[in-house]
């Protein structure tokens, strides 16, 4: 106990007093007094809502049929031998106490014993564990994280049934008092990844935790990166995977979202179906995803481009067509190009918050402002609105939102740059957002490996999903980097046919 | 960093407002320029030059503004070409003088053809390539054509199956009637013929158009041969017939040419080509004397027989095919005369296999190589074979009773 902490009183009356000083205008605290073998006083403390009512009742029936015989020593002695095999935890502080509440805890004060017997009784409503709605698969477990830690822990746990993974706890905000869990698996994560996780997570000073979000702004290497450089996924079988690839698996109470470290960008470009589909389609739909990644990134600015000052490039058909649907648009390509993606930007931020009864409003409104009307109202040409809906699309293929949000960002500068520059101007955004990516990491892995830095053996996971069957090495950055993760040898039918 | 965030931001700041203060200055919007689909080239008086430019006018479709406005040209899909043309002493001069009566800028990036008056072309138009070339905006690949008339009578014509006429002109360039001959291949016949001889595609005007204005008259064919060239000017021309055998010779005979030939008097075999190859090979021999081996092999699929023959009968195959290779011999002997003797330029590219075969001997031969080349012998040995009768195997007067 330390010097500063308000000690319990051994007269329940006296504690009685100082917790109603100490808990004043706490409305959910209560208070539950009750004789122990229908002699000693006791009192449970709790707030009401986290812990098992029924669950408590049971205990305080039980400790009121508790019988004392005179000749055993003091009620105090005897209540002290038999309640140590009951409760969880003994306390001394008033701190102590309202720890242990505020996170279910049930605390039995008993008059004439300065200490508190804590009872784990916590439960509280939860939502059930449902399909994560962010991350939705085809094929694939239907089950996101939920904002209980407990569950969520246990989520990994029945995915991952070995010793070896680890899961430390920690605690975050002053006010909050968050627990933060940092799950890995031992003998396949770097210890100083984990050390170093744990001590960036040890050194945030805030007074609240509210979501991992502020968890990872805290933590990432980049503030000022428009790139994530964390992946969060509600997904456990996402994080179970990243957990057998040897990262580090940063878990938050109260939110759904785990959040994954270190990540390169192309992990950011992989969706966890890809693993659970047929790898030929799966490499295919990555190769897709790839490339519409550039053409979210590059479209409008390349079409501004373009348009703008190298006519030349445009097949002359094309220009035609596109100088025709022009010709009545009072706008510089660049605004036109500009007012239409920030229009698209605000109907895609509106659909994302609104409720969903206005949602189809929304929708509506937004198939004019982005469409035919917009047209015919001769304040956009067609092919804008035709390159606008490919980037929208483009952008939304990407399977991680804050990867989405962060290419539809950087279309803004790159279409000013192509605005005021020309290709040239393009080149150059893209020579820029490029030495950016190298420079960039998340925990010490360069974001683009293993294209830069190059590690050609581990380029197979990036050119194309490999087969489960092929032999594969875990990646470098994990303890046992280029150890076989799967068996070098064969595929099961080919064992098979050569078993006959 | 050590850098202090506020430098860091002052920094960014002044190179945003450097580069976005000065706007989008050399910008040109689609809507700023006048798109040339086409040129021509005629020659005025007093050896002035007059430059025609067809030009596209981007105007909606009508059915696009959906309004009840009436249709400026009852909506026929001509309204979209403007023909506007201005004299000069040189193509620079023609150019400025056609710019200031336009309020768009004239704008070459996309135009496809350069159309020369027959008269300009007998002048010469070395002047005017140099323009097109030292022109930025002006692209190489642009096709070049000569025309019996003024080219500004081709110009703003509708084909009606294409868009304009110019589409029309460099579409047909692609196929078996006519070649492609783009500013580059007269730039490289320049450079590499000793007497900058070279052909050009000859366009047919005459009743160009139909009575109806503007559009073409459907019943004649665009192209009339080619013209050759020699030393910069126009010297003459081969019609269609002589230009097949020109075709031949240099190996441009394109696949889907239709061969047809008569085995007797109203008895027609006809033939598609599906391969040609014809091989040059030059050859001087001890005497002295400078011939060329022409040798050609093609290959080609029956698709007409309203003759006697009988294509399964292995004779008369031959004798199919033997009628082909005289056939295309004449043609070739034909053509190698009137070129050779009349016009007395080597269109046909021997110099450069002589060079390079012989250099020594080619570079004697350079100063006076038209004299040279006329007295070259060509052996042509022409190998024909029909390798499919198509679906009907037997000719329908000769199918036997069942």
């Amino acid at each position: 106990m330390n010097d500063h902490e308000t000690p319990l009183a051994a007269n329940i009356e006296e504690s009685r007093e100082k917790l109603k000083h100490f808990l004043h205008d706490c409305s959910d605290a209560s208070m539950y007094h009750f004789r122990i073998g229908e002699q000693l006083p006791g009192m449970f403390v709790f707030f009401s809502g986290l812990t098992h009512e029924d669950r408590m009742d049971e205990l305080r029936k039980e400790m009121a049929g508790w019988s004392f015989h005179e000749d055993n020593g003091s009620l105090q002695e005897q209540f002290q031998y038999r309640v140590a095999g009951v409760c969880s935890e003994e306390i001394s502080s008033m701190e102590e106490l309202v720890d242990h509440i505020s996170s279910g805890s049930v605390i039995l004060l008993v008059d004439g014993i300065d200490r508190g017997y804590a009872f784990s009784l916590a439960e509280w409503r939860k939502r059930a564990i449902e399909d994560p709605a962010a991350e939705s698969v085809i094929r694939g477990p239907r089950e996101g994280f939920t904002e209980s830690m407990v569950d969520n822990r246990a989520m990994l746990r029945r995915r991952l049934r070995s010793q070896k993974l680890k899961m430390r706890g920690i605690e975050v905000g002053r006010l909050t008092k968050s627990h933060i869990t940092i799950a890995y698996i031992e003998g396949l994560a770097a210890p100083e990844l984990v050390k170093e996780v744990e001590d960036r997570i040890g050194m945030i000073e805030i007074d609240g935790v509210l979501e991992s979000g502020t968890i990872e702004e805290y933590i990432e290497d980049e503030p000022y990166s428009p790139f994530p450089q964390m992946l969060c996924t509600e997904r456990p079988d996402a994080a179970a995977a990243g957990l057998l690839e040897g990262r580090i698996v940063i878990l938050t109470d109260n939110t759904p979202m785990a959040l994954i470290a270190p990540v390169s960008l192309f992990s950011l470009l992989q969706s966890p179906e890809d693993y659970y589909e047929r790898f030929l389609i799966a490499t295919a739909i990555r190769w897709l995803r790839y490339s519409f990644f550039f053409i979210a990134l590059l479209v409008p600015s390349g079409y501004v481009a373009l348009l703008t000052y190298h006519h030349e490039m445009v097949p002359s058909a094309l220009l035609l067509s596109i100088a025709k649907s022009r010709e009545s648009i009072p706008f510089p390509a660049l605004m036109e190009a500009f007012m239409m993606e920030t229009m698209f930007e605000a109907l895609r931020e509106a659909g994302v918050r609104l409720p969903k009864q206005v949602g189809a409003a929304v929708s509506i409104v937004g198939a004019l402002v982005i469409g035919q009307a917009a047209t015919s109202a001769g304040l956009v040409s067609s092919p804008m609105v035709m390159v606008v809906a490919i980037t929208g699309i483009a952008s939304f293929l990407l399977p991680h939102y804050s990867v989405g949000i962060s290419i539809r960002l950087l279309r803004f500068p790159m279409m000013l740059l192509a605005g005021i520059f020309g290709l040239l101007g393009l080149l150059m955004g893209i020579i820029g957002i490029t030495i950016h990516l190298c420079s960039l990491r998340s925990f010490g892995l360069p974001y683009l490996s293993p294209i830069a830095p190059m590690m050609v053996g581990e380029w197979t996971d990036v050119v194309m999903r490999p087969p489960a069957w092929l032999p594969r090495k875990r990646p470098r950055l994990t303890k046992s980097g280029g150890s076989w993760r799967s068996k070098p040898g064969m595929h099961v039918s080919k064992l098979h046919r050569k078993q006959e | 960093m050590t850098i202090p965030m506020r430098y860091l931001i002052r920094a960014a700041a002044s190179i945003a407002a450097i580069a976005l203060l000065t706007g989008c200055w050399d910008r040109i919007e689609v809507n700023d320029i006048a798109i040339i689909l086409g040129a021509g080239i005629d020659q005025e008086e007093n050896n002035k030059v007059k430059l025609s430019v067809e030009i596209y006018l981007p105007a909606p479709d009508n059915n696009e503004s959906g309004g009840g406005q009436e249709g400026m040209d009852s909506g026929s899909k001509n309204g979209n070409i403007l023909v506007s043309s201005a004299i000069g002493s040189s193509m620079a001069d023609a150019m400025s003088k056609l710019q200031k009566r336009l309020s768009r800028r004239l704008y070459w990036g996309h135009n496809n053809v350069y159309v020369f008056g027959k008269e300009r072309a007998e002048r010469g138009f070395n002047d005017d390539l140099d323009f097109f070339l030292r022109y930025v905006r002006a692209r190489e690949r642009t096709n070049i054509y000569v025309t019996q008339g003024k080219a500004i009578d081709t110009m703003g014509v509708i084909p009606r199956l294409d868009q304009n006429l110019m589409e029309a002109l460099t579409e047909l360039s692609k196929t078996e009637v006519s070649i492609d001959v783009d500013l580059k291949t007269v730039m490289e016949q320049i450079v590499e013929t000793p007497e900058q001889t070279y052909t050009v595609p000859y366009i047919l005007t005459s009743a160009v158009m139909s009575e109806k204005k503007h559009l073409r008259n459907a019943n004649v064919p665009y192209f009339r041969g080619l013209t050759i060239f020699k030393k910069g000017r126009m010297i003459g021309s081969l019609d269609n017939e002589l230009t097949h055998g020109y075709f031949w010779i240099t190996n441009q005979i394109k696949a889907s040419t239709i061969l047809t030939a008569a085995v007797a008097k109203d008895e027609t075999v006809a033939v598609n080509l599906t391969a040609s190859k014809s091989k040059l090979i030059p050859k001087i021999d001890s005497s002295g004397e400078w011939r060329m081996e022409l040798i050609i092999e093609c290959e080609g699929n029956l698709i007409q027989n309203a003759s006697r023959m009988d294509y399964s009968v292995p004779e008369q195959l031959t004798e199919i095919e033997d009628l082909f290779e005289a056939m295309i011999k004449k043609n070739v002997d034909k053509s190698l005369n009137v070129i050779q003797q009349k016009y007395k330029s080597d269109i046909l590219g021997y110099s450069r296999l002589f060079r390079r075969k012989y250099p020594k001997q080619w570079a004697a031969a350079k100063p006076e190589w038209s004299e040279t080349f006329l007295r070259i012998k060509t052996d042509t040995s022409v190998n024909f074979q029909i390798r499919r009768p198509g679906a009907l195997v037997k000719q329908i007067n000769n199918i036997p009773m069942e």
